[in-house]
């Protein structure tokens, strides 16, 4: 019973997660003097580290992950402004680099520059603060898509366009298993398949039409959605039975 | 790559254990503290335990399972049997370096 009595050293969450099977565990098992000691240690390191939360949101959401959060939700808006003034004032396609309305399409370059040098910064946190997550495979993805956003946004081409497409399948598969939730990865999945599918289709027709670049105003969002999700506990880091 | 333990300090042999344990079924506590002994021949305090069990848990290699008498089982997620897997193969080919070292030097 000594053990039992011990569990009260506990901090309340914890108890209140772990109290019953512990108990269990004491009265199959009734612990040592080794044992005792080692049950007061694990009360103190539930107290200075606590691994059950008052919120397991508020575990998973701190400050830097806002933080990360926040400056994809802003790359990711400021790609769709950069697709959406782009492709709508794209002008005389068989001039490139005439447009009816020069003033946005600068507008359109600066947003679509900005938004892929913040989410390169972003992936490239995110790679560095969570690859215990999202592994090796994950961390080069998301390295691989931000260096070929800013390469694109460089006009990197054909070789740009293969690096967003290939990072974000590698960075998506691992994002859904531990950080976002299955519909935030399949979207930004879905919209890079769509981006790396209007470049080819345009460059199919000789790049004499480029109305499937309207696809592009869909990435932009598709990022929005995965920053949204990530300021939230993935669906496998909330705690069962809490 | 780095450890995926090693952020989980002084717990992360205890989480390797763990992981090892749960990686042939779910098992619950007492059942994870025997096996450990059985395979491993290290002694696993309940405190020791349950304090890497929160954090395995926490960070998504485990996950509980419904309770059965008040026992409440664990297992392994596919992070955690991914982890454990590259964590096992690691060692594997430190321990066949280190063997041949051996070898060699004998």
């Amino acid at each position: 019973m000594a053990g039992i009595t011990l569990l009260r050293l506990y901090p309340t969450a914890w108890r209140a997660r772990y109290g019953a099977e512990f108990a269990e565990l004491l009265t199959a098992r009734p612990p040592t003097l080794r044992d005792t000691l080692d049950i007061v240690l694990g009360a103190v390191d539930a107290r200075v580290h606590p691994q059950v939360g008052k919120t397991p949101a508020a575990d998973a959401a701190m400050p830097r992950d806002r933080s990360v959060a926040g400056l994809i939700i802003v790359a990711g808006a400021l790609l769709t402004a950069w697709a959406a003034l782009g492709v709508a004032n794209l002008g005389d396609w068989d001039s490139p680099g005439a447009s009816n309305a020069p003033d946005i399409m600068s507008i359109s370059y600066v947003s679509g520059t900005l938004g892929s040098i913040l989410m390169a910064i972003a992936l490239l946190l995110v790679a560095s603060r969570y690859d215990w997550s999202i592994g090796a495979g994950g961390a080069v993805g998301g390295v691989l898509t931000g260096a070929g956003l800013v390469f694109a946004s460089f006009g990197g081409g054909l070789l740009a366009i293969l690096m967003i497409g290939g990072g974000t399948a590698l960075l998506a598969a691992r994002l859904r298993r531990r950080l976002v939730g299955t519909p935030a990865a399949a979207a930004i999945a879905a919209a890079t398949l769509l981006v790396v599918g209007a470049f080819f289709a345009v460059a199919a027709n000789e790049w004499t039409d480029p109305t499937p670049f309207w696809l592009l105003v869909l990435y932009g969002p598709a990022w929005i959605i995965v920053g949204l999700d990530l300021r939230v506990p993935a669906p496998n880091t909330r705690l069962v039975g809490a | 790559m780095t450890d995926p333990l090693a952020e989980i300090g002084r717990f992360a042999e205890p989480s390797l254990f763990i992981l090892a344990s749960l990686g042939d079924g779910p098992k619950h506590g007492y059942a994870i503290m025997a096996d450990v002994e059985a395979i491993s021949g290290q002694h696993l305090g309940p405190g020791t335990l349950y304090a890497a069990l929160a954090r395995l848990e926490r960070r998504g290699m485990i996950e509980a399972l419904e309770p059965e008498d008040r026992r409440r089982p664990y297992r392994l997620t596919a992070l955690g049997a991914s982890t454990l897997g590259t964590l096992l193969q690691g060692l594997s080919d430190f321990a066949k370096t280190g063997l041949r070292r051996l070898e060699d030097a004998g």
